[in-house]
């Protein structure tokens, strides 16, 4: 049974965010109409201190840890937003719960955003946020990245370019609600869930993926781009949460089953009835919950 | 490297070695630990729903939790604190703490294994196993606490205050490792946990799920997706009216 809060968000966003990714929205009104969400949220998570020390050229990021805590586990974070918006309040308030669950500390990365910064700007932020870990020193296997939404497939996309790079990899990932295939296919959870999806509509879609790509939609089926079909062979675990009403189910479905097919260690969990992105939410023990396992995972892959 | 540094270095290398790879024990019991964890908290949530399904497998993580953690595990970690109450009382103090909930957990771990192997299937459809499933759910709560105070306090503070000579008679003797990093073995012990922990998909449900809720559910959301999407075409009517308004000649004079 759905608890009565994670039940409020999903009404609420189905009146009111859903409602404005299926309209004709400047990208700009949208940034400001989902900021307003951001109100929910602290600026600064309570017992919980921000660096902006070992900025990054491009872009923002951030260092958020326990006052207090002493740890070597990193995770580093990739927020969502469709690649054209963002909550950095709510991915705060997100993070330091986990963080607090997991005994680690996290590096979050607000990577360039389309339409201004279209693909490859925000792949090559993320990117170097992870060759920048590396390079002060942090051992690889204290590393997991993790990514919800966007940041999923931005996080799976890292992973295969560090692969692909002959980089070390980090100890594993934590893939929450990702969108891994921007070429929208038609069918699958796209189609079977547009009505029971309370946050996303594929009405509005096709324009803001190609915001994205810059409007070269042919590098939509880039691995990089849409981690779906990349070849996982050599990966650490991948640990995928996603709602079974949504409509990017079949998106962590499909990357499970590829990593799986490689060899690869890739656990899925599929929440009943939970919205897109649940895990974002701060109230609500599936929210809670869904935490608790990611910081399960966390200890089991940086023990 | 002087001789003078080679002496000085020699043994503080030691205890760094030596505490790692005792520490590295430990982390990994927690890190199988936490596998089993996340299971026990997707099943306890089917108990209701499942009965016939969930219980052998919760039966089987309950009596891994008794064979490996709770008798190995955490008599390894009393002896670890033992160690640091001979060294620094001050810090053992706090972690009394930890000792008493190893034995109280031991108790709740043993206690909840024979209500669930006692409960008949109606009997975990109905109150009983709700019962049950909320106490699993405190257990797997309350053990994520326990493992986050002792790797966030007590793990470091030993490391800071053992000396060589604690770390090498902590390691004396056979040091039987977590089967659950073994999934061959682990598989042949808890063949139910283990495969269903290999399963590609986990369903993770809340607590109380009927089918009947969910159809209730898809419907009720179909009326306010309609109703929500007629209310934004009224506004975006209303808007394109008031705009027309104030742009005609009409509208601009008033």
């Amino acid at each position: 049974m759905v608890s009565w809060q994670t039940t409020t968000a999903s009404l609420l966003s189905r009146l009111t965010v859903k409602q404005l990714l299926q309209r004709d929205v400047p990208v700009q009104k949208l940034r400001a109409q989902i900021g307003a969400i951001e109100r929910l949220f602290a600026e600064h998570p309570p017992g919980f201190e921000i660096a902006r020390s070992q900025p990054l050229p491009h872009c923002d990021a951030e260092w958020l840890r326990a006052r207090g805590s002493k740890t070597d586990r990193v995770i580093l974070h990739f927020p969502g937003g469709a690649y054209v918006a963002r909550l950095p309040n709510m991915e705060r308030s997100m993070m330091a719960r986990l963080c607090t669950a997991a005994n680690a500390r996290a590096r979050l990365v607000f990577y360039r955003l389309a339409p201004e910064h279209p693909f490859p700007a925000g792949h090559e932020d993320s990117l170097g946020a992870y060759l920048q870990l590396l390079d002060l020193g942090i051992s690889p296997d204290r590393i997991v990245v993790s990514g919800i939404s966007a940041g999923g497939g931005m996080a799976l996309g890292v992973l295969l370019a560090a692969r692909d790079r002959g980089l070390p990899l980090p100890a594993g990932a934590i893939l929450m609600s990702p969108l891994t295939d921007l070429t929208d296919p038609h069918d699958g959870s796209r189609v079977t869930n547009a009505a029971r999806d309370s946050v996303l509509s594929h009405k509005r879609g096709t324009e803001m993926r190609a915001m994205y790509v810059g409007g070269d939609t042919e590098r939509m089926a880039d691995p990089y781009v849409s981690p779906a079909f990349g070849d996982f062979t050599g990966l650490p675990a991948l640990f995928f949460q996603v709602g079974s009403t949504e409509i990017l189910l079949d998106d962590s479905r499909r990357c499970a089953d590829r990593a799986r097919a490689a060899g690869v260690t890739a656990e899925l969990e599929v929440w009943k009835e939970m919205p897109h992105g649940w895990q974002g939410l701060p109230f609500g023990p599936e929210s809670e919950r869904a935490i608790e396992h990611c910081a399960d995972f966390v200890r089991e892959c940086c023990p | 490297m002087t001789r003078k540094a080679i002496r000085k270095s020699g043994p503080r290398t030691g205890k760094v070695v030596a505490a790692r790879k005792f520490m590295q024990v430990l982390r990994e019991d927690h890190a199988g630990l936490s596998r089993v964890l996340r299971e026990i908290d997707a099943q306890a949530a089917l108990l209701q729903s499942v009965p016939g399904a969930a219980r052998p497998v919760l039966a089987e993580a309950l009596r891994y939790l008794l064979v490996y953690q709770h008798s190995i595990h955490h008599r390894r970690e009393d002896q670890l604190f033992a160690r640091v109450r001979a060294r620094e009382p001050r810090l053992y103090r706090n972690m009394q703490q930890l000792v008493r909930e190893h034995r109280a957990g031991h108790q709740q771990a043993e206690r909840l294994a024979s209500e669930l192997s006692r409960a008949s299937l109606g009997e975990l459809s109905g109150r009983t196993g709700q019962r049950i499933a909320a106490q699993l759910q405190q257990y797997v709560q309350h053990t994520r606490d326990h493992m986050r105070r002792e790797e966030a306090v007590f793990y470091t503070g030993s490391e800071r205050v053992l000396r060589t000579s604690d770390w090498t008679a902590l390691m004396t003797g056979p040091m039987p490792r977590d089967p659950a990093m073994d999934p061959q073995r682990f598989a042949t012990r808890y063949p139910r946990l283990a495969e269903r922990m290999a399963r590609p998909q986990r369903d993770v449900v809340g607590l109380r799920e009927t089918a009947s809720g969910t159809d209730h559910r898809a419907r009720a959301e179909q009326v306010v997706e309609r109703c929500a999407d007629l209310l934004h075409r009224a506004i975006d009517v209303a808007q394109r009216i008031v705009r027309t308004l104030v742009r005609s000649p009409g509208g601009r004079s008033q």
